[in-house]
């Protein structure tokens, strides 16, 4: 057939084949499903689209494309198919969505590394990066680790308040979502200068996590004793960007301001690092990452960036060492 | 004799004694260039006309970088 006529084919047949013979050929193969099954047919409406397939050069076909399987031997198809006088490509696709949330902003059982969370917010909704697990004193008791703006809304979320994965940002339900309690932070304090963003919360009973995964990038080897140097090869999984891999640019950094909702912040002793390639190592919402080195060792704790500086132009990050962060809450890692 | 790690530690306190009134400072951390350690000097914006940073404190060279506004990644 020719494009044009396939074109003017196309045009004729809504006109003919409306959407409610659509959703009625289809409830009709499921006449015994429950109502609220009926109901729910009606809402994926419509159920086929039209189109222009090509069979070869010149050589045009009407397309028709199903998302519903129970209208492949309908009358529908029929109709379309004398109307086309056979030329006609026949495709169940199924139901069209955009694009799903990737793994990192979804909701995790066992929990991981690398996934969003956060804590319940009043009039808005956020989300940060569960960083790691980690075990405070002998207990056996396991706690999330992460940034106090993350899991304690910068020193005002009360003890023992909720934390949700994935967090209200990503559809994280604020009653079936609970997955830990906050315990304890390191007050971020406007007026003096601060070495590390950190909280934790307590899992709660029952609540399984896979500890050591880094899912895109490997699996957590322990604790770098050493502090980050400039040239180091770095690497995260955090609730924005995904698996972004980077290099140290400075170290030891003094004097760096960062903006919250507390006001302007200082940090000392802080580690900065550009993103890989032409990209960023992170963006709004991966903070609180875990970034580990090349040797899959736990470094640094992810909480600031910009959209600024670096070889590339992508902006850098600032993230506190782990030893710091490990150090000031007392805790060590699972 | 190239730069250590304890000159450069040095030269940054030297350095934020020194940078301490510069508007827009943003960080004062240290780095390397080749074998070297150097000094990074950051700033939230481009210094003012008439207004640049040493290129050595101390004999220990400095990087300059604007960096934009740093702000919580959540």
């Amino acid at each position: 057939m020719k494009l044009d006529s396939v074109r003017e084919l196309k045009q004729s047949l809504p006109v003919h084949l409306s959407k409610t013979f659509a959703v009625r050929a289809a409830a009709g193969r499921t006449a015994s499903l429950a109502v609220s099954r009926a109901a729910a047919l009606e809402r994926v409406t419509p159920s086929y689209f039209l189109g222009v397939s090509a069979r070869g050069k010149k050589d045009y076909r009407l397309a028709l494309r199903l998302q519903d399987r129970a209208l492949e031997k309908s009358e529908l198809v029929e109709q379309c198919r004398a109307k086309a006088k056979g030329e006609i490509d026949v495709r169940y696709v199924g139901r069209v969505r955009a694009a799903a949330a990737p793994w990192y902003r979804s909701r995790q059982r066992p929990l991981l590394i690398g996934s969003s969370i956060g804590f319940l917010a009043n009039g808005f909704v956020m989300a940060g990066t569960l960083g790691c697990f980690v075990r405070s004193g002998r207990s056996s008791a396991l706690y999330i680790l992460s940034n106090n703006h993350v899991l304690a809304d910068e020193n005002r979320y009360p003890k023992r308040g909720h934390i949700v994965q994935p967090g209200t940002l990503d559809r994280g339900s604020p009653s079936a979502d609970r997955v830990a309690e906050l315990t304890r932070f390191v007050r971020l304090d406007p007026a003096q200068t601060n070495l590390v963003d950190c909280a934790i919360a307590k899992l709660n009973p029952a609540m399984a996590a896979d500890l050591h995964k880094l899912k895109g990038i490997g699996t957590l080897a322990g604790q770098r004793r050493t502090d980050l140097e400039t040239g180091a090869v770095v690497h995260k999984v955090g609730r924005t960007t995904g698996v972004r891999h980077g290099r140290v640019t400075a170290f030891e950094l003094d004097g760096v301001t960062v903006e919250y909702d507390l006001g302007i912040l200082t940090f000392d002793n802080q580690i900065e690092i550009e993103g890989s390639g032409q990209r960023s190592f992170s963006d709004a919402g991966d903070s609180g990452s875990l970034i580990v080195d090349d040797d899959m060792m736990a470094s640094a704790l992810l909480f600031a960036g910009g959209d600024h500086g670096g070889s590339n132009g992508k902006g850098v990050t600032y993230a506190n060492p782990i030893n710091a962060v490990l150090q000031a809450l007392a805790v060590t890692l699972a | 004799m190239p730069v250590s790690l304890e000159r450069a530690r040095a030269a940054k306190e030297s350095a934020k004694a020194l940078l301490g009134s510069l508007p827009g400072l943003a960080g004062v951390g240290i780095t390397k260039l080749g074998e070297d350690y150097a000094l990074k000097v950051n700033l939230r914006e481009a210094l003012p006309p008439g207004m640049s940073v040493p290129e050595r404190i101390d004999d220990v060279p400095v990087c300059v970088e604007v960096v934009g506004t740093i702000r919580k990644r959540s």
